[in-house]
C-alpha cells in the first residue's frame, strides 16, 4: 500500500516537470523583459562583431581638404573615437552636443556616411563641428568595412587602433556617462606608463 | 475529452494549408543590382536568402528593401564577381557584422543551447514515456482502484485506439509545419491581411488622424474667415499641434504674435513649438526668442521653462534647477505644469549632483533668486540681446509703424545699457503713435530722466507739440514743457507752466515743495 502510494505521487510530481520547465522559461523571459522597461537592456543593440579587431583602414576623401584624403590610421597612436554621421539623420542633431562634450576629452574622426559634403558642412555650421578629421563616405563603402548598419554609430579605438567598443544610435545622457565615459576614462589610465 | 482534440487537430490542418496557401515572396532585388551571370545572380540570390538584414532584423536582405540590405546584395555581388567562393563571402560578412548576420545560427558554445534544446526535449519526453510505461507494468493495472491516480487507470481499448492515432498525427502535423516555417529563408509574411484586429485599430486610428485633420480644416476655415481674430489663430495652432503639422502651428503663431504685437506669452508657445520641431531640442532660434521674451517678461512660465531646459540640455545643470525653481516658485500650486516640474529639478539636480535642500535653503527671497540667475549668463544673454536688438532695429528702420517692436528695443537697450539708443526707441514709438499722449509723455520722460535734451532737442520740440495738443492739462504735460521752456531761457513761461501746475497740486504733494524750490530759482 505504501509503496502504490508513493508511486501515485511521484506519477503526479512527473506530471508536474513540464510546468516546472515552462515556468523556468517564463521566468527568464520575464527578467529579460523586466530589464528593458527598466532601460538596463536595450534590445536594439546588436552585439558587434568588430569589437577587438582592428580599425579598417579605408582612406576616404577628406571633406576639409579637397583631393586630400583620411582614414582612421592617421589617429593611430592615441585612443580616438569614431562617430559615423549625416546630415540627413535625425538622432545625429540630438547628439551633437554630447559630441561637443566627448571633443574635450578625446579626438573625433568623423564618417560622413552617404552623405553629399556641401550638406555635410550645412550640417556641421548649423549643429557645431567636434571633429578632428572628416572623411566623406558618399557611397557608405566604409560604412559596410566599419559594420555599421545605421546612424548614428560611435565606436572607441585605443592607441593600437583596436576597436574597444561600439555604440549604436544616439549618445544621451546615460550612453555619455556611463558608456563612453568611463571607458574612456580606464582607456587614459590603461595608457598611462 | 475527445472533442477539444478533435478542433486541434483540425486547428493545425488549418494553419498547415494556410501556409501552403501563402503568396509568393516579394522579391526586393532590383534589376539594376542583378549581375549577368545567371549563375552567379542565383549562387547571389542563395545567399542573399541566409543573411539578415540588420536593420529589420527579421529579414533576410533579399526579401528586404532597407538601403543597408541594398548595400550588402550589392557587396554580395561584388564579392562574388570577384571570384570568392560562398562560404568565404559568409565568413568575410560574419566578421564584420557577427554571427548575427547569419539567418541560421552556427553551432558554437553560445549556441548549444538552442540547438541542443529540440534533442533533449525529445530525448526527455521519451524517458518519461518510457518510465511511465514501466512503472505501469510493474503495477499489473492493480491500482485501478485508487480513484487518486486517474492516469494510471487503463482506457477503454477504443479509446486508446483513438488516442494513439490522433497523437501521432498531431505529431506528423507538428513536425510537417516545423519543415515548413522552420526554415531560415522562408519568405516574410506581409502584414496587411494578418486579421480584422489589425484591420480594426488602422481603423481607429485612421478615424482619429480624420478626426483631427477635419478639426484642422475646420480651424484653418475660421482663421480665414476672421483673420484679425487672436483667438482663432491660436485655436488653429492647437488643433495644427494635434494633428503634428508644425509649420502650419508656427505659421498660425505667428499671425497670432502679430495681431497682440508679440505678446510674450504667444512668442513664447512659437519657441515651444520650435522645440517640438525639432525632437524637443531647445534650437537656437528657438533660445534667441526665449532670451527676447524673457528680457520682456522675466517671469513668462513657458519661457523660463524652455529657458531651463535648454540649461539643462546644455548641460548646466545648476543654471537649470535655479531657473525651475524660480518658475515654481512663480506659479501658483495648481499649475498644470507643476508636476512635470518637480519631475524635471528632481532629474536636473540628480545629473548635476546637486543637493536640491541645500539649493533651496540658500535661496532666500525671490529678488536674491532672480538677481543670481540674471547674473548667472549675464554674458550669454548680452551676447544673444545684441544680436536679437540689431535684427529688430534694422526690422524697424523699414516699419517704423510698429510701436510695440520700439518699445521692445527700447527695454533691450536699456538691459544692454545703451541710454541713449534706448531714449531714440521710445521717440520711434512716440512717433508710431502720434495721438497716444502716453508714448509721447514716456519718450519725453526718457529724454529728461537720460539728461539728453541738448542731443534729441529737435525731437523734444515735436514731442511737446504733440502732447500740448493732445493733454494740454495732465500735470506731466505742465511739468515737462516748463522743463524745456527753461531750458531754452523761456523762464517766463517755465514760470507760469509749472505755477500751473503747482496750483493744481495738493499742497502737502511730495514734490510741490521742490517745484516751489524749481519756481523760485528761475
Amino acid at each position: 500500500m505504501n509503496s502504490e502510494q508513493n508511486t501515485v505521487r511521484t506519477r503526479r510530481l512527473a506530471f508536474l516537470i513540464p510546468l516546472a520547465g515552462f515556468l523556468v522559461l517564463a521566468g527568464f523571459a520575464s527578467l529579460a523583459l523586466l530589464a528593458t522597461l527598466r532601460g538596463e537592456r536595450d534590445m536594439t543593440q546588436l552585439p558587434s562583431a568588430m569589437v577587438g579587431k582592428p580599425a579598417p583602414a579605408v582612406a576616404l576623401p577628406d571633406l576639409r581638404d579637397a583631393g586630400g584624403t583620411v582614414s582612421a590610421i592617421d589617429f593611430k597612436g592615441r585612443p580616438f573615437l569614431v562617430n559615423v554621421f549625416a546630415s540627413w539623420c535625425a538622432p545625429c542633431r540630438a547628439e551633437a552636443p554630447a559630441l561637443a562634450l566627448l571633443s574635450e576629452e578625446i579626438e573625433i574622426f568623423g564618417i560622413a556616411y552617404k552623405d553629399k559634403p556641401e550638406d555635410t558642412r550645412g550640417f556641421l555650421a548649423t549643429y557645431g563641428d567636434p571633429f578632428e578629421g572628416i572623411g566623406i563616405d558618399r557611397d557608405g563603402d566604409a560604412g559596410m568595412r566599419w559594420g555599421v548598419y545605421g546612424v548614428p554609430e560611435t565606436f572607441l579605438v585605443d592607441a593600437s587602433g583596436t576597436i574597444i567598443l561600439r555604440h549604436a544610435g544616439p549618445i544621451d545622457r546615460r550612453v555619455l556617462d556611463e558608456l563612453l565615459r568611463p571607458a574612456i576614462r580606464d582607456l587614459a589610465a590603461g595608457t598611462k606608463p | 475529452m475527445r472533442l477539444p482534440r478533435i478542433i486541434s487537430v483540425l486547428w493545425c490542418v488549418a494553419a498547415f494549408s494556410m501556409v501552403l496557401s501563402a503568396p509568393l515572396p516579394a522579391v526586393a532585388v532590383t534589376p539594376e543590382e542583378m549581375l549577368a551571370d545567371p549563375a552567379l545572380e542565383e549562387r547571389a540570390r542563395a545567399l542573399s536568402k541566409q543573411l539578415r538584414c540588420l536593420v529589420c532584423q527579421n529579414q533576410s536582405i533579399d526579401d528586404s528593401d532597407a538601403d543597408l540590405a541594398r548595400d550588402l546584395r550589392v557587396e554580395v555581388r561584388r564579392q562574388l564577381s570577384t571570384g570568392s567562393s560562398d562560404a568565404e563571402i559568409l565568413a568575410n560578412l560574419r566578421d564584420t557584422y557577427g554571427d548575427y548576420v547569419l539567418l541560421n545560427p552556427p553551432v558554437s558554445p553560445g549556441t548549444y543551447v538552442l540547438w541542443g534544446s529540440p534533442v533533449f526535449i525529445l530525448l526527455a519526453g521519451a524517458a518519461i514515456i518510457m518510465a511511465g510505461r514501466r512503472r505501469r507494468e510493474d503495477a499489473g493495472g492493480t491500482v485501478t482502484e485508487d480513484p487518486a491516480a486517474p492516469l494510471a487507470m487503463p482506457l477503454p481499448p477504443g479509446t486508446r485506439r483513438t488516442a494513439i492515432a490522433l497523437g501521432s498525427l498531431v505529431m506528423a502535423v507538428s513536425l510537417g509545419l516545423y519543415l515548413m516555417l522552420g526554415r531560415a529563408d522562408l519568405p516574410g509574411q506581409p502584414l496587411a491581411g494578418r486579421g480584422a484586429e489589425l484591420a480594426a485599430a488602422a481603423d481607429a486610428s485612421n478615424a482619429q488622424t480624420a478626426e483631427r485633420k477635419a478639426d484642422l480644416d475646420e480651424a484653418r476655415s475660421a482663421a480665414a474667415a476672421s483673420p484679425e481674430d487672436v483667438g482663432v489663430w491660436l485655436r488653429l495652432a492647437m488643433a495644427a499641434a494635434a494633428a503634428g503639422e508644425t509649420n502650419t502651428e508656427l505659421a498660425a503663431l505667428e499671425q497670432a504674435e502679430q495681431l497682440t504685437k508679440g505678446d510674450p506669452a504667444i512668442r513664447a508657445m512659437r519657441a515651444e513649438a520650435m522645440s517640438r520641431a525639432a525632437d524637443g531640442q531647445v534650437t537656437i532660434p528657438a533660445r534667441e526668442l526665449i532670451a527676447d521674451i524673457l528680457t520682456e517678461d522675466p517671469s513668462e512660465p513657458r519661457a523660463l521653462f524652455l529657458s531651463g531646459l535648454a540649461a539643462y540640455q546644455d548641460e548646466n545643470f545648476g543654471a537649470a534647477v535655479e531657473i525651475w525653481l524660480r518658475l515654481q516658485s512663480l506659479s501658483a500650486p495648481d499649475a498644470p505644469w507643476m508636476a512635470l516640474l518637480a519631475d524635471n529639478i528632481a532629474d536636473a539636480a540628480k545629473a548635476g549632483g546637486i543637493d536640491l535642500d541645500a539649493v533651496t535653503a540658500a535661496r532666500g527671497p525671490d529678488a536674491e533668486t532672480m538677481a543670481a540667475a540674471a547674473e548667472m549668463s549675464d554674458e550669454d544673454r548680452a551676447a544673444m540681446i545684441e544680436g536679437m536688438v540689431e535684427g529688430l532695429a534694422e526690422r524697424l528702420a523699414e516699419e517704423p509703424g510698429d510701436a510695440a517692436g520700439w518699445q521692445r528695443l527700447a527695454r533691450a537697450y536699456d538691459v544692454l545699457g545703451r541710454p541713449e539708443d534706448a531714449t531714440r526707441a521710445m521717440i520711434g514709438r512716440a512717433d508710431a503713435m502720434p495721438g497716444d499722449a502716453g508714448a509721447q509723455l514716456a519718450a519725453l520722460e526718457a529724454v529728461v530722466v537720460n539728461r539728453l535734451e541738448d542731443g534729441f532737442a529737435g525731437d523734444a520740440g515735436r514731442l511737446l507739440e504733440r502732447i500740448a495738443s493732445l493733454a494740454p492739462d495732465r500735470p506731466e504735460t505742465l511739468y515737462v514743457r516748463g522743463h524745456f521752456a527753461k531750458l531754452s531761457g523761456d523762464v517766463d513761461t517755465a514760470r507760469a507752466l509749472w505755477q500751473a501746475l503747482l496750483d493744481r497740486l495738493p499742497d502737502d504733494a511730495p514734490i510741490a515743495g521742490q517745484l516751489r524750490d524749481a519756481i523760485d530759482a528761475l
